[in-house]
């Protein structure tokens, strides 16, 4: 056995070599059907602010999503200002209620932050997200989430490679703005964190603490 | 001329190949093919009773026939077979999810799939928020001859339910739910699908 096992030697050494070889070389599936599919890469936080660093690049396309994103507050409403600031009612589902998200962003104006989604997580870990058609109301309520209905700066143009750029007649978007954004939860969740992302991974997690809280 | 005689340690390699290679071919006789491995996870509905998925909790709570059914928002439909109306709610515990796969398997074994729009055959379920109930319906056109025992199955992707959990409910069509459906005169009304509490 002994002798065996000195003239296999470089073998068993290079054996394990090998195992891990494989198994890594058989790994992609986890980033096609996993990685890449849910939010698993976090934004750095600190003091309260997210620094929100992703990019996208589609093989033709590719441009940077930067941002500075903090969680002003996070509130149930029962009605929702119109653009004239009457209190328009809300109706949501049985057994739902509407709250209202408020972020900071800080971005360089040329910075696309477009097309972004939000949702609330509950201290369970269950993600409800931010979605217009969940409830109803004549009130005023946003079309973006991450950006200023009228200045949401540039745009990419859909299948072209040309660099996004603003639409004709919108000025810049300012380098400091807040947003609003309503999610649809069932009654009794207390919301413990507001997540942001663009394209997963990557994704933004600002805490619900006292000072943003006002359920 | 002389035969070169392997050694000992020779004999044995060559014996732990033979063995891997029999045991590989073991392997691949019996493991599933990628049909069977990739099934869904069936799990068996009553009906009233609620069934836990992956993506949300499922209850059938009704089942109802006939010749000719009237959509609240839709042409009517008639059939010389019968057009069976299954009501169910579904509340979801991941975001974006709803019941979009539907496939009755009758008593005879065979499948009818359930289109989304437009279809004689359709599912209708919109997608509620995580933890809210969406009142759904799936309509079925059938021989009234293969419906006594048939089941439906109900999954939250249409275009794969491999790998997912779907219920199978069974319908519990018995011969005489089938005569009093047949004998029906006037178009059974389907309500439409809503999110509950919602217009």
């Amino acid at each position: 056995m002994r002798a065996w096992l000195r003239s296999n030697r470089t073998a068993l050494l290079l054996l394990p070599v090998a195992v891990i070889t494989a198994v890594l070389a058989s790994s992609s599936r986890i980033d096609d059907y996993w990685w890449s599919k849910g939010l698993h890469d976090r934004a750095d936080v600190t003091s309260g602010v997210a620094h929100f660093k992703d990019e996208y690049d589609d093989g033709y396309l590719t441009y940077p999503i930067a941002a500075d994103i903090s969680l002003t507050s996070v509130e149930p409403v029962t009605t929702i200002q119109s653009s004239l600031g009457t209190p328009e009612p809300v109706t949501v589902p049985e057994g739902g209620m509407l709250w209202r998200v408020r972020l900071a962003f800080e971005a360089d104006p040329d910075v696309v932050l477009w097309g972004c989604r939000l949702a609330i997580v509950d201290s369970e870990g269950t993600r409800y997200d931010a979605e217009p058609r969940q409830f109803q109301t004549l009130g005023a309520t946003p079309i973006h989430t991450c950006v200023p209905d009228d200045t949401p700066g540039p745009q990419p143009k859909t299948g072209s490679t040309a660099k996004p750029q603003l639409a004709p007649g919108e000025g810049p978007r300012p380098p400091a703005y807040d947003t609003v954004a309503y999610v649809v939860t069932p009654e009794g969740v207390k919301p413990e964190s507001v997540r942001v992302w663009w394209l997963p991974p990557k994704y933004a997690e600002l805490k619900v603490d006292d000072a943003t809280s006002r359920g | 001329m002389k035969w070169p005689v392997p050694r000992r340690a020779q004999l044995g390699t060559g014996a732990l190949v033979v063995a891997a290679l029999s045991l590989g071919q073991v392997l691949v006789e019996h493991l599933p093919s990628s049909d069977r491995a990739g099934r869904p996870f069936e799990n068996e509905v009553a009906i009233g009773k609620t069934v836990s998925l992956r993506t949300g909790d499922l209850k059938v709570t009704d089942v109802d026939g006939a010749r000719s059914v009237q959509p609240q928002r839709g042409a009517r439909l008639m059939s010389p077979g019968l057009i069976v109306v299954v009501r169910f709610d579904f509340t979801p515990k991941v975001p974006e999810t709803s019941i979009t796969y539907g496939e009755l398997r009758d008593a005879d074994g065979r499948t009818t799939s359930l289109g989304l729009f437009g279809a004689r055959s359709a599912i209708s379920c919109p997608t509620p928020p995580v933890g809210i109930t969406s009142h759904c319906t799936a309509l079925v056109e059938a021989d009234p001859r293969t419906l006594a025992g048939a089941r439906l199955t109900l999954g939250p992707s249409a275009i794969d339910p491999r790998f997912d959990d779907v219920a199978v409910a069974d319908l519990g069509i018995s011969t005489r739910d089938l005569t009093a459906w047949k004998s029906r005169t006037t178009p059974l009304d389907v309500a439409s699908s809503t999110v509950a509490g919602m217009p």
